[in-house]
């Protein structure tokens, strides 16, 4: 069986009540708000606080470990020198390296009976050679040993004759001129 | 009058005042005071990471030298500054390079010095040695400025050969020095770390020092062991 509500009180009352109704919501929404925003501004003043502390222990910290690299500047100065100088020695030990390969290389392929007068190697690395020998499979032969890249270890780009001639004795001079690679 | 209209206008919009205020204070709390304290406390954390970083690594570099050995760092020091001095020094260059040609067998005839070039990283002077000997001993000769007490290295060579397998030679030879001494330093760059390239000249520059050394000690001796002059003064 369904009950029948009947209020009594006069409408004005009724749309008053339900407008204080609603005001007091609102006032509870805005207190609650204040209330938030009051948490937050503590939780962020705390926060900088914290980390004002944490800056001025992580500067301190960084003052320190600078202090205590200065300390060993000396050590680290020498170890600075150190490298330079050695990068310096490697860029300036074994440029001549060639030149010396090169005066060896001559000697060795030097047949018999070849006597070798003059050889000269200048700034450039180029060689005059003077020698002479007995024998035209000499000349042949050395020649053809300074231009084979097997037998000069391909340190000779090319090679000139300067000069050929044979004396009253026998002997056959000859002048070459060897260009390095 | 105007305090009843006042009243009126109060009581009109009293219920809704508080809620308008507060909004606003909220609003203007929100954007002038805890957003940016947020983002400053944001960039600040941001700052401490990195100072916090390099710190580290300061405190890394400076148990990395600390840790070296400081009497091998010395060494290698005095070694490289004997090999590559701040001067030219030619007096002990020639000295050198004359004592080479003697163990190597050859006569050191005259020898000439002229001042070389003086670029930055190639400051060197040349020294014309003209030696006699055997083509053995001139072989010896120029292998063994490899392992010499100075940097030497050969420019030009000149020579002449006669019958008997001996010969003359002119030989000019660039000696180098290097005057730089200065170091740009900064407390955060890197300790230098040494490959082992270097590591390997390190090594033979402090054989190469260390025989020279011996050699200087062993004719020091030699010369102390004749007697100077009169035993007896009143002899």
């Amino acid at each position: 069986m369904s009950v029948l509500v009947i209020n009594l009180l006069p409408p004005d009352v009724l749309r008053e009540q339900e407008h204080r109704g609603k005001l007091s919501l609102i006032n509870k929404i805005s207190v609650s708000v204040l209330v938030l925003l009051t948490f937050f501004i503590s939780v962020t003043v705390a926060l900088r606080v914290a980390q004002s502390s944490e800056l001025s222990k992580t500067t301190d910290n960084f003052a320190y470990a600078q202090e205590k690299i200065s300390t060993l500047k000396d050590k680290e100065e020498q170890l600075v020198i150190l490298k330079q100088r050695l990068s310096m020695m490697q860029s300036l030990i074994g440029t001549d390296s060639k030149k010396k390969a090169l005066f060896n290389l001559i000697l060795y392929l030097t047949p018999l009976n070849t006597q070798i007068t003059d050889l000269s190697i200048d700034k450039k690395g180029t060689i005059a050679l003077s020698f002479s020998t007995d024998s035209l499979s000499n000349v042949d032969k050395l020649i053809g040993d300074l231009g084979s890249k097997e037998k000069n270890s391909d340190l000779i780009a090319k090679i000139e004759l300067d000069s050929f001639s044979s004396g009253r004795n026998g002997l056959y001079y000859t002048t070459l001129k060897i260009t390095p690679k | 009058m105007i305090d009843k209209q006042l009243k009126e206008l109060y009581n009109h919009y009293k219920t809704i005042m508080w809620p308008i205020c507060t909004s606003v204070a909220s609003v203007t709390i929100l954007i002038f005071l805890i957003i940016p304290q947020l983002l400053s406390y944001l960039n600040v954390r941001g700052q401490i990471s990195g100072l916090q970083t390099r710190a580290d690594s300061l405190e890394a570099k400076a148990q990395d030298l600390q840790q070296m050995d400081e009497q091998k760092v010395t060494q290698d020091f005095q070694s490289a500054f004997t090999v590559l001095p701040v001067d030219p020094e030619i007096p002990s260059a020639l000295v050198a390079l004359q004592a080479l040609a003697a163990q190597s067998g050859l006569k050191v005839g005259n020898t000439t010095y002229a001042s070389g070039q003086r670029t930055p990283g190639k400051n060197s002077f040349t020294l014309n040695l003209t030696v006699t000997g055997s083509i053995t001993g001139m072989r010896s000769f120029l292998m063994s400025l490899q392992s010499a007490i100075r940097i030497f290295q050969v420019d030009a060579i000149s020579a002449r050969f006669t019958k008997n397998n001996t010969l003359e030679a002119e030989i000019t030879i660039a000696v180098y020095y290097d005057p730089s001494t200065n170091v740009k330093w900064s407390v955060e760059e890197e300790v230098p770390k040494f490959s082992s390239k270097e590591e390997e000249l390190l090594t033979l520059l402090n054989q190469q020092v260390d025989n020279a050394n011996q050699k200087i000690k062993a004719q020091e001796a030699s010369y102390s062991a004749v007697p100077m002059g009169k035993l007896n003064l009143f002899d």
